[in-house]
């Protein structure tokens, strides 16, 4: 009803809104709270994490060892932390370069169409048919298990759904007035895609890839739970998972490496849905 | 059914009476009025027009009426009696009741008020067998009846069929029997007919005034266009920002005008018939935003006659004359006298010696590829754009006219070479432009630019005003400084202040964005302008601004101007030469009077005789309806196109196709039985 002259630009008024938003506010607070403690690490942790102490094994979370020790008496706090410092830069580098070759791809094949849209988009399906993470595992275990190998088998799955999106964003906006209008006004191809285009659909996909992020942590958790992420004794939260499940009774063991995997993926998922919900124009509270 | 007796509504009796009625919206710390004391009485079998522009609170109105509020909107005082009983407060079992049996609702979009998955027949049905009202077969036959009165054609068919299957005409008119299938006292239709071709919503005013007639069933109709509630309104009201600032018997409303919003709404009514001009009266600036609302008269700031007190103290609704008016000029001295012949009387100057043709295209084509019925079957062709010739003139208008899918978006995109044609050449400036690709085809582009309809669409969000006038001037390699100097310069001509040089697109309003649009496209100062119904999105006070912004800047920069519209009245006021289209080719063709006031071409006479306007300017002329919708594209009839439509059809019209000629003059028409010189005698009548 209301003139759309205070129409407000989606992003900028989300942000203020998004604050108030309490899934919003829960999931920044949880990811920033991992975030500060795993940088701060060598501050909060007391113990070194590759340092074992056989006289201490197992011992139950106390004033001390906040979450316990494992087989080897290592310091379960520790490990977790020091564990986060390979788990979240592994998982932003796997979206990272997921994205970078699926927006690239999705871009030239939806903005060229034709033959090569055809060609990219088979091979991207073809892709998508697998099961993606037993596909990496493949990947993984072709290449043989550490933490390197583990970003290497992820990234090269990770990019399809990129190229699908991208794909469908440029697509639609390509046949935008604006961006015809670019054309009109004598803009080349390349100009288009790239300054007209690209701009606008780039809102959308770093939303992907920020929920991605927690996806990425989650993937890389199950590839090192079945150990061919990175190898002992370098802390990883799948590893750490996966030899404390051998030590069932000792529940501290497997349940705090497993603590930032769930929180985490839970965040990026609320931050992923407030974004979705902000910026759709039929479920943001779009006054009409 | 346990409902009060409806007792049967004398005609004259108050059926529906709205009483200061305020609606607000937004937090209820700060609450927005958007509806600021509405008082409207709908009497039994009338039909009352309530008319207004976005944002003028005519729909918050009308869902307060009903209970239909979405949410976070809320009536804030006043009451709204419906046969004496008032719905304000009542229980939404109650509502749900009256809008089952007594009041009948149509909205704009016929496509999202049905439901896909519902045959129609049932779905007409669907309120008399909720309400119990009837049985199966009851129900079944009153279905059929009113699909018929309708003019639903074959009925037993169409009652089997999903919505996605009828066009739009035929769903709207399948959402009117819906609403009208238990016989309410009331029906309230909000912008029934906007999403409509001309033609069909000629036939939906016509079936609206009918059932009026019939079936005395008392109608509030919503819309923008003054046009069309004028055509069938017995009496009508004008909102302006959230109140009523003139109500009256239609008639006198039209002829004596006593508030100036309505005066300049008249005004700026381009017309189908009479004096052509080449300005429209133009009301300047724009609707003021629900929260920021200025003093007194919410209308003083955009008045003509405003004085001291219009800035003080708000007006009350008033009876002035024959009808009611909210205005302090017209309550103390009234406004000066209104000039009978509506449009400035400036005539266009005719250009007298053809100059240099711009642009000739010659038999193009242009074929959109659509998947076939079946898995395995052929594409199948939309002949979109099916052998159109015709030239441009250096600084000519040229207006383009036809409903929608017949092209002329198509077309216009194929003479700026944005879409590729098929079959056919255009020539331009001298060159032939039809093969023309990479930066032979760019440098072209700088002399020929588009105007876009939808003025959200058109500009990059992400771009500052300025950014996006600069952007054809950077991409073709100005200097920085020119830059700047040509987009202060083009920002000026279309009246944009420099403070919104630095403002994004949604900062602005309707108005402005096209605007900004317009500064765009003349900013390399093109040769030709292609502009694809630019105004069609806009309000009305603000659609007679862009077409004098348009006329202006055509005159001054002595561009060549192709004018796309399915409104024959404003091609009419804006173009010297028309050529009227009707699925992709072109049926009339040639100097505005002459297509206007003669028209040979059944299709044309039909879309003038379509053009909505007040029963008592088009007297006892025939209106010549065209009966249902325009036919597919995919399978366009044989022979004449138009004939599966037309009155005037013979057995040559299914074989031979009709090519566009005349007699020999630059008036032309594609018919084999033109209309002859009686019937054109008779239009021609009225239009002087």
């Amino acid at each position: 009803m209301a003139a759309p002259i205070a129409r407000p630009a989606r992003l900028l008024a989300g942000a203020a809104g998004w604050l108030s938003n309490a899934e919003m506010a829960v999931g920044i607070v949880i990811i920033l709270g991992w975030a500060v403690m795993i940088a701060a690490a060598p501050l909060i942790a007391h113990f070194d994490p590759l340092q074992q102490h056989i006289a201490l094994r197992l011992r139950p979370p106390s004033a001390v060892h906040l979450f316990g020790t494992d087989q080897l008496g290592r310091d379960v706090f520790a490990r977790v932390l020091y564990g986060g410092r390979e788990s979240l830069p592994a998982a932003v580098a796997v979206v990272a370069a997921g994205f970078l070759v699926g927006v690239s791809l999705g871009a030239v094949a939806g903005y060229c169409r034709g033959i090569v849209d055809d060609l990219v988009m088979r091979f991207t399906d073809m892709m998508l048919g697998f099961p993606l993470i037993i596909l990496a595992m493949a990947v993984a275990a072709a290449l043989g298990a550490s933490l390197a190998h583990g970003i290497i088998a992820l990234a090269a799955v990770w990019w399809p759904h990129y190229v699908r999106v991208c794909r469908a964003l440029v697509l639609d906006l390509g046949s935008k007035d604006y961006v015809v209008a670019s054309r009109a006004a004598g803009r080349r191809p390349a100009g288009i895609l790239l300054r007209v285009i690209l701009p606008n659909a780039l809102q959308a996909l770093l939303v992907m890839a920020a929920i991605d992020v927690g996806r990425a942590i989650l993937s890389f958790a199950i590839l090192g739970f079945l150990g061919l992420g990175a190898q002992p004794p370098q802390p990883e939260w799948g590893a750490m998972v996966s030899t404390g499940a051998t030590v069932m009774d000792d529940w501290w063991v497997a349940t705090f490496p497993a603590m930032p995997v769930l929180t985490l993926a839970f965040a990026f998922n609320l931050i992923g849905d407030s974004i979705r919900d902000a910026l759709d124009p039929w479920v943001g509270g779009r006054r009409q | 059914m346990t409902h009060p007796a409806v007792t049967p509504p004398r005609p004259g009796a108050t059926l529906l009476d709205v009483g200061d009625l305020q609606v607000a919206v937004g937090p209820a710390r700060q609450p927005l009025p958007v509806v600021r004391g509405v008082s409207l009485q709908v009497r039994a079998g009338e039909i009352f027009g309530l008319l207004g522009e976005s944002g003028s609170g005519k729909s918050m109105t009308v869902h307060a009426i009903n209970g239909l509020l979405p949410a976070g909107a809320r009536v804030t005082g006043g009451s709204v009696k419906f046969n004496g009983e008032e719905l304000i407060g009542t229980s939404r079992r109650r509502l749900s009741q009256l809008r089952g049996d007594s009041i009948g609702m149509v909205f704009q979009d016929s496509l999202t008020s049905l439901n896909p998955i519902m045959r129609i027949g049932l779905q007409v049905a669907e309120p008399l067998l909720l309400h119990g009202k009837a049985n199966a077969r009851q129900a079944r036959q009153l279905v059929g009846e009113r699909l018929r009165a309708m003019g639903m054609p074959d009925v037993h068919e169409a009652v089997r069929r999903y919505p996605h299957e009828f066009s739009g005409g035929m769903r709207q008119r399948a959402t009117i029997a819906t609403a009208l299938i238990a016989t309410p006292q009331l029906l309230i239709a909000d912008e029934p007919t906007t999403a409509l071709d001309v033609t069909v919503q000629a036939q939906i005013l016509d079936i609206c005034r009918r059932l009026n007639q019939e079936l005395g069933v008392a109608i509030l109709l919503i819309s923008h266009d003054l046009g069309v509630l004028s055509e069938i309104c017995t009496t009508i009201g004008v909102m302006y920002a959230g109140r009523i600032v003139q109500a009256g018997p239609t008639r006198a409303l039209l002829e004596h005008p006593s508030h100036p919003y309505t005066r300049a709404l008249v005004e700026s009514m381009p017309r189908a018939v009479g004096a052509r001009g080449a300005r429209l009266k133009a009301i300047g600036g724009e609707p003021p935003s629900p929260d920021a609302l200025p003093a007194g008269c919410k209308f003083h700031p955009r008045c003509a006659f405003a004085i001291a007190r219009c800035g003080a103290e708000e007006p009350a609704l008033v009876d002035v004359g024959d009808t009611r008016a909210a205005c302090w000029v017209a309550q103390a001295t009234g406004l000066p006298a209104f000039a009978p012949d509506l449009i400035t009387a400036n005539a266009r100057p005719q250009s007298a010696a053809p100059r240099e043709v711009l642009l000739a295209a010659t038999d193009l084509k242009h074929y959109f590829a659509v998947p076939g019925e079946t898995l395995f079957a052929r594409h199948r062709h939309v002949h979109a754009v099916d052998g159109v010739s015709l030239s441009i003139h250096r600084g000519e208008t040229l207006g383009i006219v036809g409903e929608s899918g017949c092209g002329k978006s198509t077309l216009a995109r194929c003479l700026l070479r944005l879409i590729d044609v098929e079959a056919g050449s255009i020539e331009f400036m001298g060159s032939d432009i039809t093969h023309l690709g990479g930066d032979a085809l760019r440098r072209i582009r700088q002399h020929m630019q588009p105007i876009f309809q939808d003025p959200y669409a058109s500009l990059n969000p992400r771009l500052p005003v300025a950014d996006i006038v600069a952007e054809p001037l950077a991409v073709n390699g100005f200097a920085t400084a020119e830059i700047a100097a040509r987009v202060r310069e083009a920002l000026e001509l279309v009246g944009l202040g420099r403070a919104l040089a630095s403002r994004f697109p949604h900062q602005l309003s309707g108005g402005q964005r096209q605007r900004v649009g317009i500064a765009r496209a003349i900013v390399l100062r093109p040769a030709l302008i292609v502009a694809d119904e630019p105004i069609s999105s806009l309000d009305l006070s603000i659609q007679a601004q862009i077409i004098n912004l348009l006329h202006d800047l055509q005159q001054r920069f002595d561009l060549a101007l192709v004018f796309i519209s399915h409104d024959l009245r404003i091609v009419r006021q804006l173009c010297a030469r028309i050529a009227v289209m009707f699925l992709g080719k072109i049926v009339e063709s040639g100097p505005t009077e002459d297509v206007c006031a003669r028209p040979r071409h059944h299709y044309t006479q039909a879309l003038l005789a379509s053009v909505p306007e007040p029963s008592f300017v088009r007297g006892r002329r025939a209106r010549g309806l065209l009966e249902g919708d325009p036919p597919s594209p995919l399978s366009p009839p044989s022979g004449c196109r138009f004939r599966t439509r037309c009155a005037g059809a013979q057995g040559r019209c299914a074989e031979v196709e009709p090519p566009l000629a005349g007699n020999g003059g630059a008036h032309r028409w594609a018919c084999h039985f033109p209309l002859d010189a009686d019937v054109s005698a008779l239009t021609e009548e009225f239009a002087q």
